[in-house]
């Protein structure tokens, strides 16, 4: 596993080093950049809807900006609206290197970033990220203070348009995490995923048609430490809605193993001409995990993950040259649900077998979905060059439902939310070599058909009922407001370099006055 | 290129077949079953119903049943997996004295059981292999046993406090010279089935596997237990919760225990206690102290003359199961004929972790526990009268039934 790390460590920064270099002598060659190469990138990726894609070769339609942008974040977050395995203090420690180029008419456009993070107060897990979808997790009753590494890369290439007809591309994602807590019992997690998706798109006048496949690989180990034996823990396998069974940890070592692999696709359809354009984007993932222990060096099974995803997303782009306005309209429908199928393993003790055999499966025990309907509106004021604006105006709204459910064990959570966002930023330019950003942003959640039930395990062990259960059901059913305001300062040197300072403040409050608050502060540096 | 798209295609076409398929039911085949003993539940009906305890071990869920007169189960809801089953009943003294053919002017327990039954979706299974009997009552028997030990004032663990405590349960005096206390193996991870030995069936095994036994009595003089009377055995008879060496957390104080479990072992910085000796017959992997697992293991006592003890084979683990980093005397077990076991308790985990024990029904067809470890607890048996000073305990042959938690050790 080590030796996996460092492997992928190392690719990380070379590709991230060598297109953050050739991002620079590409700069030097043939860019010529103006004052606001800051709010170009920021306008460039909010109005490329290819980008949220997998399909990379529609990039290659696109106005293929070249960019470079390197920034270390710090991030506090403190509160009480957090779920159970959630932390309730975390700082974090962000350095993200991000550039797109033009070379020999492919366009490439990447990223890196390496994240540490201190999270206190985490209940009830063992893996990095205990809200990922798997509903097979370790739990324990201790809780701790967690310390993670990531480091992911992402990487998109497009190729030239060949015959004026297709262009191929390709998607690629790589993330490696490392996490530990430093209370027994200890679990020291290892993860990482890779994702490729290679894409083509057929162009007939101002129509692209474009699909792309993609190929999901996610691993995770998470050994479980005890260093005091003689104070044994009790650990909780985690099955879904809280059901679980139990076991009291009292040896060195277990092991739990996911092991997952997907397989999806897209499709999109764009047309663009100068007063409008339209994107079309629909995309599906088949997803499956598997959850396996290693038990006194004996591999046993647990449950298996099954997840389908589907996504659609329409946006509608409107051009108001003459008055240098844009207006962007986008609806759009995530659904995303996921079955978990219990392995059923019977100890075989004879002397020829001495290992868990599977004595038959449980399908269909834990399901859980989500889906989403979103709709929005973007005013966009430009400034003169059009690249880049001078107000944005948005209003947003999403319906949510959601539903978990452990139904033999009569157990389910169940609710509708919606959420409505409304924001505005205005961008400044103070004697061409300063610019400054101002935005503000609220969000207004509410729920309804709330639906709680709730079958315990065992009558005198309230731990997973109290802290987790009715803890996470309280707070998803929770209405709130939430205020977010950022600053950014930016100074442009002579050689055209951004070097710019950035602040941002949110602020959460439920109705039972539960609070979040986040602060983060970033130093960055665009070319 | 193409190539490449073409078996990404394919790969994403056979990928969409991956879902979780469900059964027509969550649920197993309703289960329809007829125990009989002797002509009740056939000819005649029980004058009370049976009731049946069935525990789902891998899903850790414990379903209660009852018959009706004629024992008749119907069993529904049952969730997939492995169980262990349990049946108990009553014969009053008239239907015990007509089932067995014997004039008693006691009523009698009826007991069934059986493990490993694996209950599948979609599969029907009879159970029919379930058979009710009455079982064996001896004078001796355990009263209490206390084994997963105490916290120490600053919350650290302490499990030298174990004790045993013995009881005659009849009315006539019984010779101790011939009584061995021992424990059972346990090896295996903790919470898994234990290997099953060469020449037994799981679940009807005919021998006991015991990895330590002491003779109560080390001399040759006779000593009785009287009636009604027990004594008490302890690990180390030290003033556990008096002196601060030990632990004041403990919640007994054994230096007035009646037998000792000294091990001479060069190991053992402990004191040799007041309290007799017992003499060590079997543990060949002995220490400084003679420990059960504080998450519990089965204790029994064993009637058999020193001839006979000394006749039992003494047998190693199959190789196969061994794990590294134990000498070969660890997996040194006696194996006795369960006709030698005068009383049986299989101490286990928690009322869930059934597939952990050791005893055959006939012994035992429960299990006893006080589901935690360094609680400080101790279980006990349960009272069934008092007359006249004598108390009588109850001995079911079912632990589960029979025994109960004692917040306070020591004190009954």
């Amino acid at each position: 596993m080590h030796t996996k790390f460092v492997i992928y460590s190392a690719g990380f920064l070379l590709t991230a080093f060598s297109t953050f270099l050739s991002a620079q002598t590409e700069r030097r060659d043939s860019l010529v950049q103006n004052s606001q190469s800051l709010f170009k990138m920021q306008y460039f990726k909010e109005g490329e809807h290819w980008l949220s894609t997998n399909n990379a070769a529609g990039l290659s339609s696109g106005t293929m900006n070249n960019y470079s942008d390197v920034n270390l974040l710090y991030k506090f977050s403190k509160g009480d609206f957090r779920r159970a395995q959630q932390p309730n203090l975390s700082n974090n420690y962000l350095f993200s290197a991000e550039g797109a180029i033009t070379m020999n008419k492919y366009y490439l456009i990447g990223g890196f970033n390496f994240k540490e993070a201190f999270e206190r107060d985490i209940h009830f897990t063992s893996i990095l990220d205990s809200y990922r979808g798997t509903p097979y997790i370790i739990a324990d009753s201790t809780g701790g203070n967690w310390k993670k590494q990531t480091y992911d890369m992402w990487v998109k290439i497009a190729s030239p348009v060949y015959f004026n007809l297709v262009s191929f591309g390709i998607d690629g994602k790589l993330a490696v995490g490392r996490g530990a807590k430093n209370i027994d019992p200890r679990p020291q997690a290892n993860s990482n995923s890779i994702q490729a998706s290679p894409s083509f798109t057929l162009t007939q006048g101002r129509q692209l048609l474009g699909m792309d496949f993609s190929y999901r690989r996610f691993r995770e180990n998470s050994n479980m430490i005890l260093y005091d034996t003689g104070n044994p823990q009790k650990i909780y396998f985690l099955k879904g809605m809280g059901q679980y069974t139990y076991d009291v940890f009292s040896t060195n070592e277990r092991e739990r193993q996911y092991n997952g692999n997907g397989f999806g696709g897209g499709a999109q359809y764009a047309y663009k001409s100068d007063r409008f354009s339209l994107f079309l984007n629909g995309a599906y993932e088949n997803y499956v995990e598997d959850a396996n222990d290693i038990e006194n060096n004996k591999p046993r099974e647990r449950g298996r993950l099954y997840e389908t995803s589907w996504k659609g997303d329409l946006h509608l782009d409107i051009y108001n040259k003459e008055h240098s306005l844009k207006h962007t309209l986008f609806a759009g429908y995530n659904s995303i649900e996921r079955s978990g199928r219990e392995i059923i393993q019977v100890f075989n003790s004879s002397s020829e077998v001495n290992a868990w055999i599977t004595d038959s499966e449980a399908p269909r025990r834990s399901v859980a979905s989500q889906k989403e309907w979103k709709a929005g509106y973007n005013l966009f004021l430009l400034d003169m060059t059009g690249t880049s604006y001078k107000w944005k105006f948005s209003l947003n709204g999403t319906l949510s439902d959601y539903s978990d459910e452990y139904a033999v064990m009569n157990s389910c959570l169940k609710f509708k939310s919606s959420l409505v966002s409304a924001s505005a930023l205005r961008n400044f330019s103070i004697k061409k070599s300063q610019l400054l950003q101002v935005g503000i942003a609220g969000n207004y959640r509410s729920v309804w058909n709330k639906q709680m039930q709730y079958t315990p395990r065992e009558t005198n062990d309230k731990a997973i009922e109290d802290g987790l259960i009715k803890k996470d059901a309280s707070i998803l059913t929770q209405n709130y407001y939430q205020l977010q305001t950022n600053v950014l300062y930016g100074y442009n040197l002579r050689n055209k370099t951004c070097i710019y300072l950035k602040a941002s403040y949110m602020h959460l409050q439920t109705e039972n006055k539960l609070i979040m608050n986040v602060i983060s502060a970033s130093v960055g540096c665009n070319f | 290129m193409i190539r490449f798209y073409a078996l990404l295609i394919i790969m994403s076409m056979f990928s969409s077949c991956r879902e979780d398929k469900a059964y027509d039911s969550a649920y197993v085949d309703a289960i329809n079953l007829h125990l009989k003993y002797s002509v009740f539940g056939d000819s005649k009906p029980f004058s009370t119903p049976l009731s049946m305890t069935l525990t789902n071990t891998t899903e850790q869920i414990t379903y209660q049943r009852k018959s009706d007169l004629w024992g008749k189960f119907s069993l529904e809801g049952l969730l997939p997996g492995e169980y262990t089953i349990n049946v108990i009943g009553s014969l009053t003294a008239a239907e015990a004295t007509e089932a067995t053919g014997k004039s008693t002017s006691k009523g009698a327990n009826l007991i069934g059981f059986i493990s490993n039954v694996k209950l599948k979706l979609g599969e029907t299974e009879s159970l029919n292999s379930i058979s009710l009997v009455i079982p064996t009552q001896s004078s001796l028997i355990f009263k209490e046993l206390y084994y997963s030990g105490s916290r120490t004032p600053s919350n650290g663990s302490y499990r030298n406090d174990n004790f045993y405590t013995i009881y005659n349960n009849s009315d006539t005096p019984v010779l101790l010279n011939d009584i061995y206390i021992a424990n059972t193996e346990n090896y295996g991870g903790i919470g898994t089935a234990g290997p099953l030995w060469p020449g037994e069936t799981q679940g009807e095994y005919t021998h006991v596997y015991v990895q330590a036994a002491w003779k109560i009595i080390a001399g040759q003089a006779p000593v009785f237990i009287q009636p009604r009377q027990s004594i008490t055995i302890a690990t180390m008879a030290a003033p556990h919760n008096k002196d601060a060496q030990y632990n004041l957390n403990s919640p007994v104080d054994l230096s007035q225990a009646d037998y000792e479990a000294y091990s001479t072992d060069p190991s053992n910085m402990y004191p040799d206690f007041p309290a007799p000796n017992m003499k060590r017959a079997f543990w060949p992997g002995y220490k400084d102290l003679w420990q059960i697992s504080v998450f519990g293991q089965g204790m029994m006592l064993i009637q058999a003359s020193e001839k006979e003890f000394s006749e039992f084979e003494t047998v190693t683990l199959p190789e196969s199961f061994m794990s590294p980093g134990e000498s070969e005397e660890y997996w040194l077990c006696k194996k006795i004929p369960v006709d030698y076991v005068i009383d049986a308790v299989d101490l286990i985990k928690n009322n869930t972790a059934t597939i952990t024990k050791r005893f055959p029904p006939l012994l035992d067809s429960g299990f006893a526990t006080v589901g935690g470890t360094y609680s400080g607890l101790s279980v006990i048996r349960k009272v069934i009268s008092i007359n006249n000073g004598k108390t009588t305990y109850q001995d079911s042959n079912n632990s589960t039934e029979d025994f109960e938690i004692n917040k306070k050790p020591l004190s009954k």
